[in-house]
C-alpha cells in the first residue's frame, strides 16, 4: 500500500506542531471558540453530544496492520478503549480530551494518519471498493487512482472553501461496493470498445435531505485526464454551486437545477481549457503510484485443502461463515475475509482496542499486513490463503467478529445517532441492537437472505437509510423518538432511493414493523428472489397495506 | 458522569412539560469543559459539576438569566464551551431533563459505552 514520502510526512508533522500551538493558545484563552472551531475542525475534532469526537481519515478504506494497531493504542490511551468505524470508511473516537489532542495527533502522524479534510467544505476522504486489489471481479485496482486523487485534493488551494463538503467514490469493479452513485462524484472503471480502461464519470449523487442518484456526464474518461476532468467539475461547482442556502449547496442541487446537459456542457467547456495542461497524468506517474499497490507475494496454494474440507463438513458454523463472510479472490487459493463488526446486541462498527490489535495481528500473520474498512462498517482481511481460513475464523470468532451475517438482515448500518451525535433526532444503535436480537436465529437470517437495513438518526443520512433495502430514519415527534421506514433503496450498480412507506412509527413499533415487512416478503417472494427484487417487482403497496393494517 | 443506577428508563419520556404557575418551564445550565470536553452542569455557587444532581434549577426567567450570565463569564474565560440552558422537570428533588437528547447527554449513551481496559491489555 501507499507509504508517505518525505513531502507527505512533512505536511502531517507540520500540522501536528501547528495544532499543538493552537490548542495551547485556546486553553490559555488567547483564542476564542469562534476562532478555534475552524482550526480544530480542520483536524477532524468535533464537539459532539458528550465530548470532543475525533474523525480520522482512512484513505479509500485501506489500513496497514501497523495503522490499525496504532488506532487500538489511540482507543486505549486517549479514549474509552473503543472506536467506531463509519460509513465513510473512517474511524471516530467519541471521548477525546482537547488537551491530549496534540500528543494523539503526533501518535497518528507516526503511522501516517491524521484527521485532515474529515470536516469542512473541502474534498473529503475518497472512498472505494473495500476489496480493491483483491476482488476476482475487478477490472483494475482503483486505489492507484484514489491515491492520485488524494494527493491532488490534499490542501488543494482552490477547493478549500467549496459551497459545501465534497465526496468522491470509486469502484474498479462492475459490482459497485462503494455506493458511487450516491456521491458528489462517482467513478466507475470500465473498458471502452477498444479495450482501454478508463472511467465513467457520474456527478450529483447524494443522500441527506435531498437524496439523488448521480447522473453520468461522461461515459468514458481516459485515465490520463482524470485530474483535469475532476478539476473542471470542481471549478464549475465552485463557481455556480449555491452559497446562499446550506441545504441547497451540494453539487446535486446544481446538477438538478441546471440539468445534466448544461452541467456536462459547462464541465466540458472548462475541461477543454485545462485538459492538456499540467494535470495530465503521464503513464510514468501512474506507474510510480501503482508500484505502491503491487500485489503481495502470493504463494502457490495446494488444490486440496483437507483440513478446510473437514471443518466445512464437520462444523456447520464454519460452513455458514465460509458461505457468507468470504468473497472470491482474484488469485486461486486465496480468499477475501470479512470480519463482521455486527455481533448480536452491540453497536454496528464498534471495535475495542483489543479487537483492533487482534485483527492487526491476524493481518500480519495471514493477510500480508493489510486490512480494509468497509462503508458497511465491517473490516476486511483482503488476502487470506484458503488453508489459513480455519485459524482466521477461530480467532475472529473469539473476538466476536465471525457472525456469519455479511450482507444479511443483521449486517446493519447504523450511524451513531442520538447516543453520540449532537445533530440527531433519535437513536440508531439501540434500534440496530433490538433488530439483531429479534433476528438472532441464524437459520432464519439465512432464509431471509440478502437484505440491507440502514439506520440514520436524522435526515443527514450518515446511516445511508435512503439506499437501504429497508431504510429507517429517526425523527422526533413531541419529544419522542419515531422512525420512518423506506423500502427499495439500493446503493449498488442499480442504485435507487427508497420509497417512504407511510407515517413514522413509534420506537416500540419499529422492530415489529420490520418483522412484518419480512413476513410479507417471505409470503410473496418467488423462487430465489431477494427482498429488493421482490420490492421492485410488486412495489411498496403490499408491504404498506399489511404493515399499516396491523399498526 | 456515569450514573448507571440513576439512569431513567430511556423509553420513559416526560410527555408533560411541568410549568410553574407563571408558565415558566424550569431550566438548568450545561456546557462542556474546555480542556477535556466533559459534560458539566452549573451549580448554584456558579462552579461546575459532572453530576446532574448538583445542578442549579432556574424557576423563572430572572434566575435563568443569572445562570446564563455566569456561564457566559466562563465561556469568555476559556473554561467551558457550548453553554446553554435546557428544560427540566424536578420530581422529589430529582432533576430530570425533559428531552431525550439532554437525558442521554447527562447519563451517557443508552447502550454499553464504558469498556474497561483489562489488566491483560494494560500489560501489553
Ligand atoms: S445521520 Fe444525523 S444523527 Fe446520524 S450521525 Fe449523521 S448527523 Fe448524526
Amino acid at each position: 500500500m501507499y507509504a508517505y514520502d518525505e513531502y507527505d510526512q512533512a505536511i502531517v508533522d507540520q500540522r501536528v506542531a501547528q495544532f499543538r500551538d493552537q490548542v495551547r493558545r485556546r486553553i490559555a484563552g488567547e483564542l476564542s471558540e469562534d476562532e478555534f472551531r475552524p482550526l480544530r475542525l480542520q483536524n477532524g475534532l468535533y464537539l459532539q453530544l458528550h465530548a470532543y469526537m475525533l474523525r480520522i481519515a482512512v484513505p479509500y478504506g485501506t489500513l496497514s496492520s501497523a495503522q490499525l494497531r496504532q488506532l487500538g493504542h489511540i482507543a486505549r490511551r486517549y479514549d474509552r478503549n473503543y472506536g467506531h468505524f463509519t460509513t465513510r470508511q473512517n474511524i471516530q473516537f467519541n471521548w477525546i480530551k482537547l488537551e491530549e489532542m496534540p500528543d494523539l495527533l503526533a501518535d497518528l502522524a507516526r503511522v501516517q494518519m491524521h484527521g485532515i479534510q474529515t470536516s469542512g467544505n473541502c474534498i473529503r476522504n475518497i472512498t472505494a471498493d473495500q476489496y480493491a486489489g483483491a476482488a476476482a471481479d475487478e477490472i483494475e485496482d482503483g486505489r492507484v487512482y484514489c491515491e492520485i486523487m488524494r494527493q491532488w485534493s490534499t490542501f488543494h488551494p482552490e477547493f478549500s472553501f467549496l459551497p459545501r463538503k465534497f465526496k468522491i467514490a470509486l469502484t474498479g469493479s462492475p459490482n459497485d461496493r462503494a455506493a458511487v452513485r450516491v456521491h458528489d462524484i462517482g467513478l466507475r472503471m470500465h473498458r471502452d470498445a477498444a479495450g482501454e480502461i478508463g472511467f465513467e464519470v457520474m456527478v450529483g449523487g447524494g443522500q441527506g435531505r435531498t437524496p439523488m442518484i448521480a447522473k453520468t456526464i461522461r461515459e468514458f474518461l481516459p485515465k490520463e485526464h482524470l485530474l483535469s476532468y475532476l478539476e473542471a467539475i470542481l471549478r464549475v461547482y465552485n463557481q455556480f454551486g449555491r452559497r446562499d442556502n446550506l441545504f441547497k449547496a451540494r453539487i446535486k442541487i446544481l446538477v438538478h437545477e441546471i440539468g445534466v446537459e448544461k452541467m456536462r456542457a459547462a464541465v466540458e467547456d472548462e475541461w477543454q481549457q485545462i485538459k492538456d495542461g499540467p494535470l495530465v497524468l503521464p503513464q510514468a506517474t501512474i506507474d510510480a503510484i501503482a508500484a505502491h499497490f503491487a500485489p503481495p507475494d502470493y504463494r502457490p496454494q495446494p488444490a486440496d485443502q483437507p483440513e478446510v474440507d473437514l471443518l466445512r463438513r464437520g462444523d456447520a458454523e464454519f460452513a455458514l461463515w465460509e458461505k457468507t463472510n468470504l468473497f472470491p479472490h482474484k488469485v486461486p487459493g486465496y480468499a477475501i475475509v470479512n470480519a463482521s463488526l455486527k455481533p448480536e446486541g452491540l453497536a454496528p462498527g464498534d471495535a475495542t482496542a483489543e479487537q483492533m490489535e487482534i485483527v492487526a495481528d491476524l493481518a500480519d500473520r495471514y493477510s500480508f499486513s493489510e486490512v480494509r474498512v468497509t462503508h458497511a462498517q465491517n473490516l476486511v482481511l483482503p488476502h487470506v490463503a484458503v488453508k489459513d481460513l480455519p485459524e482466521v475464523w477461530r480467532r475472529l470468532r473469539e473476538i466476536g467478529f465471525a457472525t456469519p451475517n455479511l450482507g444479511l438482515i443483521t449486517d446493519i448500518i447504523a450511524c451513531p445517532g442520538l447516543d453520540y451525535c449532537s445533530l440527531a433526532n433519535a437513536r440508531s444503535i439501540p434500534v440496530a441492537q433490538r433488530l439483531t436480537h429479534r433476528f438472532s436465529d441464524l437459520a432464519r437470517v439465512h432464509d431471509i437472505g440478502e437484505l440491507q437495513i440502514k439506520i440514520s438518526g436524522c435526515i443527514n443520512a450518515c446511516g445511508h437509510h435512503h439506499v437501504g433495502h429497508i431504510g429507517i430514519l429517526g425523527v422526533e415527534k413531541n419529544g419522542e423518538e419515531f422512525y420512518q421506514i423506506t423500502l427499495g433503496g439500493s446503493a449498488d450498480q442499480d442504485a435507487s432511493i427508497g420509497t417512504i412507506l407511510g407515517p413514522a412509527l413509534s420506537s416500540n413499533a419499529v422492530i415489529d414493523a420490520v418483522d412484518n415487512l419480512i413476513g410479507t416478503y417471505l409470503d410473496i417472494r418467488q423462487g430465489g428472489e431477494t427482498f429488493l427484487r421482490t420490492v421492485r417487482r410488486v412495489g411498496v403497496a403490499p408491504f404498506k397495506e399489511r404493515l399499516y393494517a396491523t399498526a | 458522569m456515569t450514573q448507571e443506577s440513576k439512569r431513567p428508563d430511556p423509553e420513559d419520556v416526560a410527555k408533560d412539560r411541568r410549568q410553574t404557575k407563571s408558565g415558566f418551564v424550569p431550566q438548568a445550565m450545561t456546557a462542556n469543559r474546555l480542556r477535556d470536553g466533559a459534560v458539566i452542569f452549573l451549580r448554584q455557587d456558579h462552579t461546575w459539576s459532572e453530576n446532574l444532581v448538583d445542578v442549579a434549577v432556574a424557576n423563572d426567567a430572572e434566575q435563568a438569566a443569572t445562570l446564563q450570565a455566569a456561564a457566559d463569564r466562563d465561556v469568555a474565560a476559556a473554561r467551558v464551551v457550548g453553554a446553554y440552558l435546557f428544560e427540566i422537570a424536578v420530581e422529589n428533588g430529582d432533576v430530570l431533563p425533559l428531552r431525550y437528547r439532554e437525558r442521554i447527554r447527562a447519563f451517557g449513551p443508552s447502550i454499553p459505552w464504558d469498556r474497561p481496559v483489562s489488566a491483560d491489555q494494560l500489560s501489553r
